[in-house]
């Protein structure tokens, strides 16, 4: 059963107002928001391929293998390199631009 | 509950993230809160006696603020995730939701012309958040209920599951509660989706009439369609729990969930006035919510509080600050006691935003009970 109420708590009673941020700048609740939301197509694509190479083996394509494989091949490993350095720069542009 | 669209992989991908998110939250961030404030206080000095001393030394904390952030993103993400997974579906099931059943068991009777209060509609402009980040609150999408089944569910960990998928036992155990003697006629204040109102259906199997009703046409259109579905026979209307219309003594058995917590004090008290004159002499009245702050520790009513900023919960604090048995007492009831449902079910189901650290707390749900005088 319950005693009688704590009148401290009366302090909290303070009406809520709309736009509600938990970080003193609300920028950085937005930019929680953008991270939370890029999770979610990173989980998406993830799951996406994972289903994709599922679905390609059950048609009797190994793709994992050949995934390997390509990953070792060192002239489409340079390749990957510059495509892997224009997407840091288009990608981190915000924060290097001045 | 009529059937929603499948998601799409994408979607079903989506709702899961969402899922894994609100777990991670609760089980490491909330838990490491609630670890952190345990070491901050057992250093000798004297032990935070308010929730806003509790406050104190969690809210500047780094990992309160990106859980609550969190939280309530997460939210807002819920909400828009379910509402995409409904488009280019809108036509059938606007469809589904106007066709009403053929021989229904029970009924749904509509008021347009019902007025609406203000704090209910007009919250942008009074600055406040929708009700629990819903876009256009429960009442301005009429694809409400289908939002809510899917979203509402995502917000108990349960989205394949829905959100009227199961009836939940916390609900039958508090139907139930009521002490034994005559319940013939039932009533359900603020019944939106009709939860409670069909467990009191299933608990009162004897009841002559289960009356659930709300403000909110588009909950009652979804509360109907889905306890048509199970065969359950119960009216839902649309009407205002602080003028409901209905003749004294209407009732024997007057019931509410989480409807308390949504209502400015006065209204509470309007409430309240019209429950104990709708009530027959000796009947009984139960509320099902979110206990006091002042039966938590204080470190807890803290993390409770999150709710009414970060929520939508524009009244949550007035009312947990509140003593509510003084309400039921000032408005003629007797015999008035609260305490904790005493029903054993995973925490996460239902709980308020920041508390659902994973283990099961009787203080999860808190039970107001009272009778109206036999004279």
């Amino acid at each position: 059963m319950s005693s009688p109420p704590d009148p401290s708590a009366e302090v909290a009673a303070d009406p809520p107002t709309r736009g509600y941020h938990a970080f003193e700048d609300p920028v950085h609740d937005r930019l929680l928001g953008v991270i939370l939301a890029l999770g979610a197509e990173v989980w998406n694509l993830r799951e996406r391929l994972g289903l994709l190479e599922s679905a390609l083996a059950r048609q009797g394509v190994d793709v994992s293998a050949l995934i390997e494989e390509l990953a070792l091949d060192p002239e489409r490993a340079a390749s990957m390199t510059a495509d892997r350095d224009a997407f840091l720069a288009r990608f981190l542009r915000a924060i290097s631009a001045d | 509950m009529p059937a929603l669209p499948a998601p799409t992989q994408e979607q079903a991908a989506h709702f899961d993230y969402l899922e894994g998110l609100r777990g991670y939250n609760y089980t490491v961030h909330v838990k490491g809160i609630l670890d952190a404030y345990e070491r901050e206080t057992a250093t000798g000095r004297p032990e935070p006696a308010t929730m806003d001393e509790a406050g104190a030394i969690i809210a500047p904390s780094h990992l309160y603020r990106f859980a609550a952030a969190t939280q309530h993103q997460a939210q807002k993400m819920g909400w828009a995730a379910a509402r995409r997974s409904l488009e280019g579906h809108t036509n059938r099931l606007a469809e589904v939701l106007e066709r009403m059943p053929v021989e229904p068991r029970g009924r749904l009777v509509l008021d347009p012309a019902l007025e609406l209060p203000g704090y209910y509609t007009e919250r942008d402009s009074e600055g406040l958040d929708d009700i629990h980040l819903v876009p256009g609150g429960y009442w301005g999408d009429p694809l409400v209920g289908p939002v809510y089944e899917r979203g509402g569910a995502l917000y108990r960990m349960a989205w394949r599951t829905g959100y009227t998928g199961s009836p939940p036992g916390a609900l039958v155990a508090f139907a139930e509660g009521a002490p034994p003697g005559d319940c013939r006629r039932i009533l359900d204040l603020g019944c939106s989706f009709g939860g409670l109102t069909m467990a009191l259906r299933q608990a009162y199997p004897e009841a002559t009439e289960v009356v659930g009703i709300d403000i909110s046409g588009a909950a009652l259109r979804w509360a109907h369609l889905t306890a048509e579905e199970r065969g359950l026979a119960i009216a839902f209307e649309q009407r205002d729990a602080t003028a409901t219309g209905y003749p004294d003594g209407s009732f024997d058995l007057i019931a509410g969930f989480l409807l308390l917590h949504e209502l400015r004090a006065e209204t509470l008290d309007a409430v309240m006035a019209e429950a104990y004159r709708l009530l027959r002499p000796g009947g009984h009245i139960r509320f099902l919510d979110m206990p006091p702050y002042a039966e938590l520790p204080p470190e807890r009513a803290f993390l409770q509080s999150f709710d009414c900023e970060g929520n939508g919960e524009a009244f949550w604090n007035e009312f947990l600050s509140r003593d509510f048995k003084a309400v039921l007492r000032d408005s003629g009831f007797v015999n008035v006691g609260d305490g904790p449902l005493d029903y054993d079910e995973p925490s996460y189901w239902g709980t308020a935003a920041l508390l659902r650290t994973g283990e099961f707390r009787l203080e999860n749900r808190w039970v107001n009970a009272a009778d109206k005088p036999a004279v």
